[in-house]
């Protein structure tokens, strides 16, 4: 065999250490997260911002690539389909190890793809329904954390308002899976002295003005508004704007309009309350960031967790306008967020 | 004439086909065969030199200024435009009827990006034509054979593939973390190009670092953070203070201004050369480049004094020459660039005290020492009885030559003392040595004390690189927790330091000179420094301790082939000019100098109240 020049001994050694790396990039836990809703939504920022919380303590090397789904905005099935396939080429492109999904049509369309799968490991964040809900029959390696209303927190909060009151609640929403969700575990939760005495979620904007109206005739105390973006208008079929809706259900209703998102209150309602998605997304992706590491070596029962944190937001003058002050610590945690106006 | 006999005669040419591909194939391309009657004027002398000529056919006369007529040989005439001449230097006529391949020189590279044999043919080439002899011209085609590499390259370049590989798994065998089993085996590929020398010193280190960014190792804000910290913009200003003091020739005069001043007596001729070296020390962050710049006043005085190899006294300067140059490279923080690097290393606190003056303050002992050694070890080893005196008169004649004190040595001495000063009072003005050296940096670009060509060619980039580079691994490994794991292994393996300062010196001169036995000076003194400063840590030893003793140590050698000063000396031939073996004895002397004067520190540290 002749002599290796230095230049082609130089070149072999180079070809061996990419084919190396590629290696190495192939062999890295690759991690997908599915967004129900747009990047500039404030809640999916938050999420966002919590999974890189996670990642910036994360010494594992690992691919991630983050997806949108969008479906906030969509209003006809040719292009939620669209959406969704977007999606799932997305997947199969990517070939996760590790999906997790945050929101509920992300969580939905996930357990669908994968049903009869073994691979990839999934990771439902921000859950509303019951665990099995999620389950499949074949892929074992299914875990979430829990994060709808935090109901505990607002059972209390609405303690300090009401003080001995019972409290009537109308509850409203624009209708799509998790609202469907919400209202569901809202119904089912054990609220003392309570009453949900009307429950709808609607479509057109003209509806649920007509269900505040209504609402405002009964003897209702509390209007809880699950969610509102994509509301139509029923003549023009143009979708209305946030703050609008906001704007006019702060105006128009009479008992207290409560959001359970937190831009609810930017968009110029008085007060809302939810789980935190910054705590959420951290918890998320702590959760499979340590699934990834011991999954290697030992054979782990993916175990689920609940989230309990939540966020406060709220304007002091519009809750002194309808008489209410709320205790000091509710007030700091607005402030701490960024969320007291 | 078709192109292909166009592209033949100039490819037959033995001037203008050793030309490089591109620039004959631009040469080629803006040829045009021209023909002359016989009795027709080619060029006139004083016409504008703008294409050489190749003879395709016919006889052509040159007339020379003095009247002699020659015959151009060799079938080429008006190199006079190549040689960079603007006018050509005599008349070309055609004798009888010719044809010739006029190359306009506007096709030709300019004369500075061409190689050196070339730009030699070229003058060769125009004195064969005009002196109408043919000058020997030098094969200056490169051997088109690649160079074969030799079985320790081949070795080296095959473990460089297979020991990370073993080594990582390896790593994974004994539960590491993956991210640090990876890391350890790119380290691994990176050391054994530094051990088998395989490539240039700043190699490996980009390469490590690239590789930690191609497999998403580390984000690109940690990878890359060495080449956005302060240490950049220190370096920066002390490698281009230095180059704009040896450039404008104000480190040479006043090296011969100090022979003048000190008595024509053999130890002051000897102080002047080691003093030449100390006062470079605090600026020029290499110890050859100091070297480069003393060694050519050793070729001189041995000389002027008519010194013979066997001469004591001739030994006894290159030893001045050579302390001169190395034994203040750890007493300053800015006299070795890794010193800098390795001060990126410990806290902000420690590296805002140390990186001025105070670094020399509390190395004042030790430098001390080394300098008592020093003489009491060249007054023993090399006394010559025998006063030879220098001729100052010569030394007079050279600053002469030299004239008076011009601006840029002025702006060279504003920015030394500038930084010298500013440094030692950052405690008045509380302004970075790093801010004051990309001060010194921009007032020599702005008063062109360095030239754009000067930063371009005589910065020492690749040395810029490879220290960036280090610091940049350095703090991927403190991403990675690697130096958690390293500080966990030094405390349980050498635990028997606990806290003794003594114990800790000698365990840092075994671990130096182990690893400098592997590893070139400056990387030898990072890595030592990346595995005592946890130690030290660990038994409550100040870092910058730990990073003096680490640079001190550094210095010491066993074979020539560790100490590129001594291999600097060797190449320039000067090792025939002294006495080789009593110079190697002194070394060992001086490096047994250097332990002694870590000890002798201590209670000088106990009293600054670094211990």
């Amino acid at each position: 065999m002749s002599r290796l020049s230095t230049i082609e001994i130089k070149i072999l050694f180079l070809f061996g250490l990419v084919a190396l790396l590629s290696y190495f990039n192939s062999d890295k836990p690759r991690i997908f997260i599915l967004h129900s809703s747009d990047p500039d939504i404030a809640f999916v920022q938050e999420f966002d911002s919590g999974t890189l919380r996670s990642l910036a303590n994360n010494r594992l090397p690992i691919s991630l690539k983050r997806h949108y789904l969008s479906l906030n905005r969509v209003h006809h099935k040719r292009d939620e389909v669209i959406k969704r396939t977007m999606a799932m080429h997305a997947l199969r492109q990517f070939d996760p190890n590790l999906v997790i999904t945050f929101g509920e049509d992300s969580n939905i369309l996930i357990s669908q793809v994968y049903e009869k799968q073994q691979r990839p490991d999934i990771v439902y964040s921000g859950i509303l329904n019951p665990n099995d809900y999620y389950k499949s029959s074949s892929n074992k390696k299914i875990f979430g954390v829990r994060g709808g209303v935090p109901l505990d927190a607002l059972k209390e909060l609405l303690t300090e308002i009401y003080r001995d009151q019972t409290i009537k609640v109308s509850v409203v929403g624009r209708d799509n899976a998790a609202a469907r969700a919400t209202l569901k575990e809202i119904s089912s939760y054990s609220w003392s002295q309570f009453r949900v005495q009307k429950a709808a979620l609607f479509l057109y904007f003209d509806d649920l003005k007509s269900f505040i109206q209504s609402a405002n005739q009964s003897d209702t105390n509390l209007l809880l508004v699950l969610n509102y973006a994509g509301l139509r208008d029923a003549t023009t079929d143009e979708e209305i704007s946030d703050r609008e809706v906001v704007r006019w259900i702060e105006s128009n209703s009479k008992s207290l309009p409560l959001g359970l998102q937190r831009n609810f209150v930017s968009d110029g309602a008085s007060l809302a309350i939810e789980a935190s998605r910054h705590e959420i997304g951290r918890q998320t992706m702590q959760m499979a960031l340590d699934w990834l590491q011991s999954s290697r070596s030992r054979d782990m029962t993916p175990q689920s967790s609940i989230n309990k944190h939540f966020d406060v937001a709220m304007r002091q003058d519009l809750l002194e306008k309808r008489g209410i002050t709320l205790p000091m610590i509710f007030i700091e945690q607005a402030r701490r967020s960024g969320q007291l106006f | 004439m078709t192109a292909w006999s166009l592209k033949a005669r100039i490819l037959s040419d033995s001037l203008l086909s050793n030309l490089d591909p591109v620039s004959l194939a631009r040469v080629i391309g803006a040829a045009q065969e021209v023909a002359y009657q016989a009795g027709e004027t080619i060029f006139r002398q004083g016409s504008p030199a703008d294409s050489v000529y190749l003879i395709q056919s016919g006889i052509v006369c040159l007339d020379l200024p003095s009247g002699r007529q020659v015959t151009a040989l060799e079938g080429r005439f008006g190199e006079d435009a190549i040689c960079d001449i603007p006018r050509y230097i005599c008349t070309a006529r055609a004798l009888s009827d010719i044809v010739v391949i006029k190359c306009p020189l506007a096709s030709f590279p300019n004369r500075n990006t061409l190689a050196r044999e070339f730009k030699a043919n070229t003058i060769l080439s125009l004195g064969s034509s005009l002196a109408a002899d043919n000058l020997a011209i030098t094969d200056a085609t490169p051997s088109k054979q690649p160079a074969l590499a030799s079985s320790t390259e081949i070795i080296g370049w095959f473990m460089c593939l297979l020991v990370p590989i073993f080594l990582y798994q390896q790593a994974i065998i004994n539960l590491l973390p993956k991210q640090v089993a990876i890391f350890l085996a790119l380290l691994s590929a990176g050391l054994i190009m530094w051990v088998f020398r395989l490539v240039d010193e700043f190699i490996p280190p980009l390469i490590l670092i690239l590789s930690a960014l191609f497999i998403g190792l580390v984000p690109q804000e940690i990878a890359l953070s060495g080449f956005s910290s302060s240490s950049f913009i220190t370096l920066l200003g002390v490698f281009a203070l230095s180059q704009a003091i040896s450039s404008s020739g104000l480190s040479y005069r006043f090296v011969l201004w100090l022979l003048k001043k000190l008595p024509n007596r053999p130890i002051f001729q000897e102080t002047a050369l080691l003093a030449a070296g100390y006062s470079l020390s605090p600026i020029s962050p290499s110890a050859n480049n100091r070297l480069a710049l003393v060694l050519p006043l050793f070729r001189d005085m041995r000389e002027s004094l008519s010194l013979q190899k066997t001469n004591r006294s001739a030994t006894a300067l290159m030893a001045a020459c050579f302390s001169g140059s190395m034994l203040m490279a750890a007493m300053f923080a800015t006299s070795r660039s890794a010193s800098i690097s390795a001060l990126e290393m410990i806290s902000v606190q420690v590296r805002d005290q140390f990186s001025g003056i105070y670094w020399f303050a509390a190395a004042a002992v030790a430098a001390l020492v080394l300098t008592l050694l020093h003489f009491v070890f060249t007054r023993w080893l090399f006394f010559d009885s025998t006063q030879n005196q220098l001729s100052k008169q010569r030394i007079t004649e050279q600053l002469g030559v030299l004239g008076k004190i011009n601006n840029r040595e002025i702006v060279a001495i504003v920015c030394f003392f500038l930084f010298i000063i500013g440094s030692s009072t950052v405690s008045l003005h509380h302004i970075n040595p790093a801010w004051l050296s990309g001060l010194v940096l921009i007032i020599l670009l702005l008063t062109d004390s360095l030239s754009k060509d000067d930063f371009q060619k005589k910065i020492d980039w690749p040395m810029l690189v490879f220290l960036l580079g280090i610091d940049c691994l350095t703090r991927i490994m403190h991403h990675l927790g690697i130096h958690n794991l390293l500080s966990n292994y030094m405390s349980e393996n050498f635990n028997f330091v606990h806290g003794s300062v003594e114990i800790f010196v000698v365990t840092a001169l075994g671990i130096t000179c182990a690893l400098r036995l592997i590893l070139p000076v400056t990387a030898g003194m990072l890595v030592a420094c990346i595995m005592l400063i946890p130690l030290a840590e660990l038994n409550g030893i100040h870092p910058w301790i730990c990073v003096f003793l680490s640079a001190l140590f550094s210095d010491i050698w066993f074979f020539p082939y560790q100490c590129s000063s001594y291999m600097q000396i060797r190449s320039a031939g000067l090792h025939h000019e002294f006495n080789e073996s009593s110079f190697l004895i002194y070394n060992r002397l001086i490096d047994m100098g250097r332990v002694a004067a870590a000890f002798v520190s201590l209670p000088y540290w106990r009293w600054l109240g670094l211990l």
